[in-house]
């Protein structure tokens, strides 16, 4: 530009930006930007120099229009992310255009960084999804078949009335327990969970669980710890000088969340991230291991056995708080009981050998104990030795510590076998050990990376192990933290008072893995120890272990017996998420004959329904969320009335619940006689009933209903939390295991560790060896590494959990899909990809003995050879050629999660119950080259019909 | 040349790669006609395509105090933002899957988490960027009609929407294409530092939204500023691409990715997964200095040891990331 | 003319068989006239004249205007060819305007049918308007002359104009179609925000353009400026002529 072409131009008047005085910058001495000669910028003749100064800047307004606003409402998501994330909605000209976080937690100490801003890039974009072609405006009722997409729209009357009889038909002629409920994450929305549970309750329905159905409860928490899960908020994670990521890719999961992480990291902290893949949280570690899939508990046993060898163990801690000092018998394997010592002995007292008077001593705590202190006062149990004790019938019999058995089981794992089963360089592995063992506090973040293979309890346990070994447990920035979907609602008592009213012991419970199993075509080929899961099961159900619903008549069989008739869906997406998919779709849906969805938008299971009830969507209703990610309670709100023809979840079943009292009614029904409760349910009363005599009528109610109720909640309204965020004022000690501090981060387990409270297992203590007679046949007493249950086919099937949605939600999200490859994708190593003749984008079928699936490939050189990667979540009508990611797998119970009877483990909902996982199917991949649907859309477009070039 | 620069630092080992920033931003000013392929804040995998492809070799900027020529990207090259055809499948019965149109072969994150060599030895990191407001913008100088200008209070550079006539010079010759055309309105647009928000003592929305926290702003001559401490005291942030000429007023602080297999314990320095000299060509040779320094902070860290600098990174509140003047504050700066 | 309606009728004669560019002047004649323009006159009503293929037209003499290239504004821009090296101008008088008709060779036509900005505001919008081609530059057209029409051989810089001498521009784009703009020297273009007729065919490799004019008095000095939008013509890299004077 500085070489003038004087062609009758007039000439530019030059000026040299190092001439130009007052810079702001140009004194500095910026980095990078050293250079002595700095560039010559000419402006054009006249007054202009824009560089300086610009008259023309009215213009500027232009811009600031865009950040106006009429209204802003706070709001939040009702998404199984555990996010919890509270948003500011703002509305201009009667429509919502934008959302930004409320950023305004309040902060817990001066020291912990703060939980602002709290939210993601798909909290960030939710608002498209209100006026989206996917957004269901009115009660639609099905033409077509399932699934087919035809409709005709209805009255809300009309839909209502045809729900309300097929379900009293349902109860009078086939039982009550033939009417289904299924919903999820009572804590992102306990008003909306509560309005369905109640009518089920209130009707004798059975309510679904999903956290052990979608595998993201950690089994080895119930088994160990006699909790459904306990993790510290991720405040605390900044409080760690040790941080193990292990299964669990922050930055993608834990978006508003990760940050803790890699801010302890500038705060001294070490970060470890094992994973098959080189995620987006791997790049931010210290230590990157590439794991092979389905070792991971072979590491952690690797690396116990290291903590033991070296001496690195934290004796006092581990002989106060854990069963390892408790005595086995060496005859039945099983725990030295009371009851064995003498007749009438109690099954729940338990003994260490006590190395200063060297006598057998009841061990405190128990579940049979009378003492509600595991405090040793001066006894000092023995680790280690062979002890003989008489029983009751005058027999000698050998006992032995657990933790002697412990170190007998660690033998199987010296370290040059592990780094081979892993692929990990040994050397490192002593070193993680090391530091494990020294830098304290040092936790282990756990997600589903580990968490939803077949021996995820197996996992669970050898990871606590680590924790425990080293003192971690029960400590702020230390423990097994672990965070997958969002199991658990402080305010506890409120909401189950407000969802189960006559209390859980009047309320049909399901754990739906099993119910999924047995009322579909899913089998698992698999024989453990000689026998079918269908053995397992048919023990499980007929000795009360877990509930089967319907209920099986005397000699019937699992399978056997009445069908479910009539499911209804909220706040869920059953069908999409089913593991063998199609396997549901051609079985059980078929058994089906009322199928009910209400939600917001036409994800998979309502285009698969029957009928479709509009709800309100998350920035049109009244409601409260909270996670364990944090500790505060905050609010949905309205920043419009609930749009179109739409309703609030608990103004819908309000109405369902008048429906169907009206229909009893009109048809002269007397009360339904439940024996099960012994119940007489007049359902003329149901409203009356469901709104507890018209006092819980508005959403507001009934959230300031569950705030009321809860001990968490004290002094807190539902208008007062729309004004801000709160923390937790205390914590309810018959269902937490801390308090919440003023000050302090919250982490569980400081009732057990700081006040000697019993764990809240059969021996009181952290307990690792599991004696049931189900463990002990399968080998799993201890924890034990055992291989995926593998399948005929060469890739391990990895659906995790990513950043582009959360479950199914954002999938079929226009903004969110423009940032990906816009439709679903699968993510494989090179080499793999060039063995199959594959290259990138190509489309791809991937397949197995279950089912296929057709989608696209992405190369992901990060990606472990000998895998494919499918984000979880992808609604099946959305670019799938053929299948879903959930075609290729099925349902596969481990028998041991089935146990029931057994001191702290039994069936709760939620809780404990087998999971529904998925980590070990097997699939193989071919190229594609079948037709591909094309785009079509009679009314809108997206190219216009112009050329180029002519 | 502005009495004032706003300055931006990005915390590049923070980054989570979710693209809030990105949605924050598009959802504030690119959600309009004409707008929709543009991503004024993107977020890409480094080493990679970028957004748009290749820009980083497309000319523009200065060499020898001239400008430099550069190529206008396609829209293949910014990626075409799809539309579905939902109600064919939802409610009309079609029986076909949702598809996007065009046919996705492109887009403005296509290469995400892909970054370069395979398996074990695979490294990336993610690299946001915004525009960059340099100091001798080659858009500025670039613009025949003078429509192009640096507000003279806070060094924003802006295109004045009313002047501009849509020519597209400062495009080609932006280093960075961070300016991009809406053909709906003729004019060419791009990020304008959230200037609306920044006069009422709200920081940028890819700021405010971003929950990984790598983003400081506040004025670079304002000594109090964290923005002046991390680039002028602490020097752990550096310009991207200084060869350009254009002295960017965006920042940041260098990546490193874990060390490679077999390596722990050993310095970032000594055999690193994310090689040195990719570093280098981002952020020029400075970039060895300050991992040096980060590597060394980073060990006081661990050792126990108090890192004002780390301290200063962790960022614990919003007050302590940025430092937003108000208007009439700004001329009270003393430097 | 709505910009929908400017390109319907590209589209159309695009599709259709029209009438052959007259590849030689009409009329030999009128070539020696020197910086002057003809205007007859004309009884035909507006729609008429406004069709580039009306016979109305055909019967013009037409006055071969040699174009010029501006020279490269920037090292940093691509060098262009010259093969646009003449406009064939028409022009046409009544009661109270002036019809110019302007045809040249160009072999590639760089039009689109650009959406006009919907009326609804975007946020009640799921579907929004896309740039489909944010590296594109469109064919164009333009006739320049004073603002204050000042008449005689004195004319205003033929570089948009001075401070002095002001300069109208009537803008004809085979996207935008056609818009009013005024300057008052380099760089001072504007838009006026309001438009003008103008109608265009592209056949057999030519663009034919016809631009409804004020009835510009006599001696009235007028330039012409084409811009190949393949070529990245847009500003002041164009084809240019020097100052004719209307007759």
């Amino acid at each position: 530009m500085s070489k003038q072409k004087n062609n009758g131009i007039p000439r530019w008047s030059r000026r040299n930006f190092l001439q130009t005085a007052a810079a702001a910058t140009a004194a500095l001495a910026i980095p990078g930007c050293g250079r002595k000669e700095k560039p010559v910028l000419e402006a054009l003749s006249g007054e202009l120099d824009p560089l300086r100064s610009y008259p023309y800047r009215s213009w500027e307004d232009f811009y600031r229009k865009m950040w106006t606003w009429d209204k802003v409402v706070r709001s939040t998501h009702s998404a199984n992310c555990t996010g919890s994330c509270s948003w500011k909605v703002y509305v201009r000209n009667g429509v919502m255009v934008r959302e930004e976080q409320a950023a305004d937690y309040p902060r817990i100490s001066e020291d912990l960084p703060d939980y602002n801003p709290r939210g993601c890039q798909k909290g960030g974009c939710f608002v498209e999804y209100v006026y989206s072609p996917q957004r269901l405006r009115y009660p639609l009722i099905r033409t077509g078949r399932r699934g087919e997409g035809k409709w005709r729209r209805a009255t809300w009357d009309e839909a209502l009335t045809l729900i309300a009889e097929k379900l009293l038909d349902n109860i009078y002629h086939h039982g009550p327990d033939t009417n289904t409920f299924f919903s999820v994450i009572p804590a992102m929305s306990p008003v909306s969970f509560a309005a369905g549970a109640r009518l089920a309750h209130y009707l004798g329905g059975v309510m679904c669980s999903f956290y052990d159905w979608y595998c993201d409860l950690p089994p080895g928490e119930p088994l160990t710890w006699g909790v459904q899960t306990e993790a510290c908020e991720c405040a605390d994670w900044f409080n760690s000088k040790y941080i193990v990521l292990w299964g669990s890719n922050i930055s993608q999961t834990r978006i508003p969340d990760a940050h803790f992480a890699f801010e302890a990291r500038y705060n001294g902290a070490k970060i470890v991230a094992i994973s098959p893949d080189f995620n987006s949280s791997c790049i931010h570690a210290d230590l990157y291991w590439q794991i092979q899939p389905g070792t991971d508990t072979a590491l952690a046993l690797g690396v116990a056995k290291i903590l033991i060898d070296e001496g690195l163990m934290d004796v006092p801690y581990v002989k106060e708080q854990t069963d390892l000092p408790l005595l086995v018998r060496k005859d039945t394997k099983r725990f030295l009981r009371e009851s064995d010592l003498r007749a009438g002995g109690k099954e729940d007292v338990f003994y260490f050998w006590d190395t200063r008077t060297r006598r057998l001593t009841e061990a405190p705590g128990s579940m049979g104990s009378t003492r509600k202190t595991i405090h040793l006062g001066d006894a000092d149990p023995a680790l280690e030795g062979r002890y003989t004790v008489k029983l009751a019938d005058g027999n000698e019999v050998e006992v032995t510590p657990v933790f002697e058995l412990l170190k007998l089981e660690l033998e199987a794992y010296p370290l040059e076998k592990v780094a081979t089963l892993t692929g990990l360089p040994a050397h490192e592995i002593q070193m993680f050990a090391r530091e494990f063992g020294t830098r304290k506090p040092a936790m282990i973040i756990h997600g589903a990376g580990t968490n939803h293979w077949f021996h995820n309890d197996l996992a669970n346990r050898a990871m606590i192990l680590l924790v425990a070994l080293t003192g971690n447990v029960g400590k702020n920035g230390g423990g097994f933290n672990h965070y997958v979907g969002q199991e658990r609602i402080w305010p506890e008592h409120g909401f189950f008072a407000l969802a189960f009213p006559e209390g859980r012991a009047k309320q049909r419970f399901q754990n739906t893995t099993l119910w999924s199993y047995v009322h579909s075509s899913n089998r698992d080929p698999h024989q453990y120890n000689g026998r079918p899961i269908e053995w397992y099961i048919e023990e499980s159900v007929k000795r009360g272990w877990m509930p089967l619903w319907p209920k099986l008549r005397p000699g019937e069989k699992p399978g056997q017996g009445r069908k479910p008739r009539a499911f209804i869906i909220w706040r869920a997406n059953y069908l999409n998420q089913a593991k063998g998919n199609e396997l549901i779709e051609d079985s059980l849906w078929q058994d089906l004959d009322l199928i009910v969805d209400i939600n917001y938008r036409m994800d998979t299971t309502a285009l698969y329904s029957d009928i479709v009830l509009p709800a309100a969507s998350y920035y049109e209703k009244i409601d409260l969320n909270s996670t364990d990610c944090h500790s505060y309670m905050h609010t949905f709100g309205q920043a419009l009335e609930p749009l179109f023809e739409s309703k609030t979840d608990w103004a819908i079943f309000h109405a369902l619940a008048k429906k169907i009292a009206e229909v009893a009614r009109n048809r002269g029904l007397h009360p339904y006689r439940d024996e099960e409760f012994q119940w007489e349910r007049d359902f003329t009363r149901l409203e009356e009933q469901w709104t507890s005599g018209h006092t819980l009528v508005t959403d507001e109610q009934a959230a300031d209903f569950i705030l009321a109720h809860s001990a968490e909640t004290k002094g807190m309204t539902y208008q007062n939390l729309q004004a801000q965020p709160r923390r937790f004022v205390a914590t309810d000690p018959e269902v937490w295991n801390s308090d919440v501090e003023p000050g302090v981060a919250y982490t569980p387990f400081k009732h057990q560790v700081a006040q000697k409270k019993p764990w809240r297992t059969l021996t009181g203590r952290q307990q690792f060896y599991i004696d049931h007679p189900w463990f002990l046949e399968l080998g799993e007493a201890l924890p034990v590494h055992k291989e995926p249950v593998e399948e005929n086919f060469p890739l391990y099937w990895n659906t995790p959990h990513g950043r582009w949605s959360i479950h199914s939600t954002w999938r079929d999200h226009r903004a969110m899909l423009r940032l990906q490859r816009g439709v679903p994708i699968a993510y494989m190593h090179p080499d793999d990809a060039r063995r199959r003749g594959l290259r990138d984008n190509d489309w791809i079928r991937i397949f197995n003995s279950t089912g296929e699936c057709i989608c696209r490939l992405q190369i992901l050189p990060g990606e472990k050879p000998g895998r494919i990667t499918m984000y979880h979540g992808w609604e099946k009508f959305l670019g799938f050629q053929q299948g879903g990611w959930q075609s290729l797998t099925y349902i596969k119970i481990k028998p041991t999660q089935l146990i029931g009877g057994y001191g702290h483990v039994k069936f709760r909902l939620n809780y404990w119950g087998p999971t529904g996982n998925n980590r070990d199917i097997k699939v193989e991949v071919e190229k594609y080259r079948g037709p591909v649907a094309r785009y079509s859309r009679r009314a809108g477009r997206t190219s216009r019909t112009a050329a180029r070039k002519a | 040349m502005s009495r004032h620069q706003y300055a931006m630092v990005m915390d590049l080992n923070k980054c989570l790669g979710c693209q809030t920033c990105t949605m924050a931003c598009k959802k504030l000013w690119t959600d309009r006609d004409g707008t929709e392929y543009m991503y004024w804040n993107n977020v890409e995998t480094r080493p990679g395509l970028g957004y748009p492809r290749q820009w980083d070799r497309s000319g523009g900027g200065w060499k020898d105090g001239e400008l430099q020529p550069g190529r206008l990207p396609t829209l293949d090259d910014y990626g075409a933002p799809w539309e579905y055809d939902y109600e064919q499948r939802l409610y009309e019965g079609s029986g076909k899957p949702v598809m996007p149109s065009p046919d996705p072969q492109s887009g403005c994150n296509w290469d995400e988490d892909v970054g370069a060599l395979n398996g074990n030895d695979n490294f990336y990191f993610y690299l946001p960027r915004i525009c960059n407001h340099c100091t001798y913008p080659a858009c500025l100088a670039a613009c025949p009609r003078q429509a192009i200008y640096k507000r003279e209070e806070d060094g924003i550079v802006l295109i004045d929407q009313e002047r501009c006539q849509g020519y597209r010079y400062c495009i080609a010759a932006c280093p960075y294409k961070k300016i991009y055309f809406n053909e709906i309105t003729g004019k060419s647009e791009k990020c304008i530092f959230c200037y609306p928000r920044l006069e009422k003592g709200e920081v940028n929305a890819c700021a405010a939204q971003c929950p990984g926290r790598l983003r400081f702003v506040g004025i670079l001559d304002d000594p109090e500023s964290p923005v002046h401490k991390l680039v002028l005291v602490y020097r752990v942030a550096l310009p991207l691409f200084p060869e350009k000429g254009t002295q960017p007023n965006v920042f940041y602080v260098p990546p490193f990715n874990p060390p490679r297999r077999g390596n722990y314990g050993k310095s970032i320095l000594e055999d690193p997964r994310l090689p040195l000299d990719y570093l280098v060509y981002l952020f020029g040779p400075e970039v060895k200095d300050v991992i040096r320094r980060l590597e060394a902070e980073l060990v006081r860290a661990q050792n126990g040891e108090r890192s004002e600098m780390l301290q200063l990174l962790i960022g614990r509140d919003a007050a302590t990331r940025y430092r937003i003047p108000a208007r009439e504050q700004l001329v009270q700066i003393k430097t | 003319m709505n910009q929908r309606g400017h390109l319907l009728t590209v589209l159309l004669l695009l599709m259709t068989a029209a009438p052959a560019f007259s590849q030689q002047p009409a009329n030999a004649a009128v070539l020696p006239q020197h910086l002057r323009l003809k205007a007859a006159y004309s009884a035909q009503s507006v729609d008429v004249l406004l069709d580039p293929a009306a016979p109305a037209w055909q019967s013009t003499p037409v006055q071969r205007i040699a174009l010029n290239r501006t020279p490269p504004l920037y090292d940093t821009e691509p060098p262009a060819s010259l093969e646009i090296s003449f406009v064939e101008v028409r022009t046409l008088r009544t009661a109270n305007k002036l019809f110019v008709h302007l045809s040249w060779r160009d072999a590639s036509a760089d039009y689109a049918d650009l959406p006009a900005v919907p009326d609804t505001p975007p946020e009640q919008r799921f579907l929004k308007e896309h740039t489909l081609g944010p590296e594109r530059f469109f064919d164009a057209a333009a006739v320049m002359f004073p603002k204050d029409a000042p008449g005689g051989v004195v004319s205003p810089s033929l570089q948009m104009g001075d401070a002095q001498d002001p300069v109208l521009i009537y803008y004809w784009n085979a996207a935008r179609g056609a818009m009013r703009m005024e300057a008052a020297g380099r760089g001072t273009t504007r838009r006026t925000g309001e438009s003008f007729s103008a109608r265009a065919v592209y056949v057999s490799g030519a663009w034919q353009v016809v631009m409804e004019l004020p009835a510009l008095p006599p001696a009235t000095p007028i330039a012409f400026a084409i811009w190949n939008g393949s070529q990245l013509d847009r500003d002041g890299r164009k084809y240019f002529s020097v100052w004719h004077w209307l007759e």
